[in-house]
């Protein structure tokens, strides 16, 4: 039997196993997605997210509850307690829901270990919550070895990273400079903002020379300082 | 599908909006620095952190803190501080907006933003029960006890305490005490008489002079970013005077 007809006979065998996977994946995606309290938490946080000061608490009590209440109807849909450690975090003025954030997104995680966004909104909460220990560094190192190409993870990582800088380890250094030379490489004045922030501009411009868009002068004008470019 | 790429959507959101509107960023840090949120726990505060109205800031013995808000403004506080972002709102494209900062104790020296320079009436800072207007741009405040001083670098202030308003132009303090009493004059002359404990406060402002000189030059995008173009050193800030180092009356 030649090579190609071989190959034509593999593909029989495996397209319907395939279509049969994508379509059970699409019904299950559609089914969870369709769920309102999901698509109303998401509006919800991206509406607070534009506006100053800390969402109005009837507003975000009430998607809490909703949220709450599909979790328990569906406990393995790992959007749902992605959603919910979001919301949670959003209230960073209340210590009980801050710590529920954390337990959100260690569940999301348990369900979905491989979202490199979902490390990276652990490290954020475990962050605000002044805890940069052992699992924030995990989280941490997790999500920029998950999603190197993802620029919210490159932010995430970036800026906490950076701010806990001199206690990572050689290890978490490493994978978190990885990530903010991607991230240079995307969008250089970005992770420079970010560096420049936390006071790490060296980090972020000795991974200038791979940028690929055309450096702004008032972004190489910053790292001329730096050892980088001397 | 659709409902899915705007889930996606919503939660990339999140994360792009990790830099917040309305807030005030920490441009220096020194020794132990914490900040609490509402009831929330206290975290370490690091350079690059920022920090929004309700939150409140403190600094353990031999430590400093220095904020770039939004619209320009600096607030530095000194060693054993404790100071609560009680108001602070910002727009951006009108440049108005409100700040109230308030001292619990400690050291703290405040320089106008774009908010006070456009509306010194919206610009307060309060100390024990004192209130401070400004009318200008560069103010030193230290409390402890409910004893209050302070001295004005540039421009003017009104000072509420106990229920009388006094005016201190720049060059000029005043120290008040826990008894209801007040004195003003010369700025060296109010500080040549005060507590160890507010001496010492005072002096640690004077120390953050260069850090507050690179916050100054950091200018603000309007958004909470530091804006990546250098400028030059705004209103009331030069590289040899201190909050408290004005001479004359």
């Amino acid at each position: 039997m030649r090579p190609t007809e071989l190959r034509g006979r593999r593909w029989l065998l495996a397209a319907p196993i395939l279509a049969l996977l994508f379509g059970s994946s699409f019904l299950a995606a559609r089914n969870l997605l369709a769920d309102p309290p999901l698509l109303r938490a998401a509006g919800a946080l991206a509406a607070w997210n534009a506006a100053p000061g800390r969402p109005p608490l009837a507003a975000w009590s009430e998607v809490h509850a909703a949220l709450l209440r599909s979790a328990e109807r569906l406990p393995s849909n790992p959007i749902t307690h992605e959603l919910l450690g979001l919301v949670s975090l959003s209230r960073a003025d209340d210590a009980r829901h801050m710590r529920e954030s954390v337990g959100h997104f260690q569940a999301a995680l348990r369900l979905r270990p491989h979202s490199a966004h979902t490390w990276a909104a652990l490290a954020q909460a475990q962050y605000l919550l002044g805890d940069t220990g052992a699992a924030f560094e995990l989280a941490l190192v997790r999500a920029a070895k998950l999603g190197p190409a993802e620029p919210g993870v490159q932010r995430v990582a970036a800026d906490y990273g950076l701010a806990t800088w001199q206690h990572l380890s050689a290890e978490a250094r490493a994978a978190v400079e990885r990530l903010i030379a991607a991230g240079v490489r995307r969008d250089p004045a970005e992770m420079l903002q970010i560096a420049h922030r936390r006071g790490r501009l060296g980090v972020a411009c000795r991974h200038l020379r791979g940028a690929s868009r055309p450096l702004d002068s008032k972004v190489s004008q910053l790292c001329q300082g730096t050892e980088a470019l001397r | 599908m659709n409902k899915a790429s705007a889930l996606i959507a919503v939660i990339a959101l999140f994360f792009a909006g990790l830099v917040w509107a309305n807030t005030a960023v920490v441009t220096a840090a020194s020794g132990t620095a914490s900040v609490q949120t509402g009831n929330g726990p206290a975290r370490t505060l690091r350079v690059g952190d920022q920090v929004r109205q309700g939150d409140t800031l403190f600094t353990a013995r031999a430590s400093s803190v220095v904020l770039k808000f939004d619209d320009g403004q600096i607030a530095a506080l000194t060693a054993n501080s404790r100071m609560t972002i009680t108001a602070y709102r910002y727009e951006p494209s009108s440049g108005s907006g409100s700040v109230l900062l308030s001292l619990v104790t400690g050291g703290m020296r405040a320089i106008t933003g774009l908010i006070g320079r456009r509306s010194p009436e919206n610009v307060a800072y309060r100390a024990a029960t004192a209130t401070i207007g400004i009318r200008g741009t560069d103010v030193t405040i230290a409390t402890d006890g409910g004893n209050v001083v302070v001295t004005v670098t540039e421009g003017a202030v009104s000072f509420t305490f106990n229920g009388r308003t006094i005016e201190i132009q720049a060059g000029e303090g005043v120290n008040a005490r826990l008894d209801g009493t007040f004195q003003r004059g010369a700025a060296d002359e109010i500080l040549a008489r005060i507590s160890p404990e507010l001496a010492s406060a005072i002096g640690g402002i004077r120390g953050l002079d260069n850090a507050i000189r690179d916050a100054a030059t950091l200018t603000s995008a309007g958004d909470g970013r530091a804006n990546l173009t250098p400028s030059g050193p705004t209103n009331g800030v030069s590289s040899g005077g201190g909050g408290t180092t004005a001479s004359g009356s």
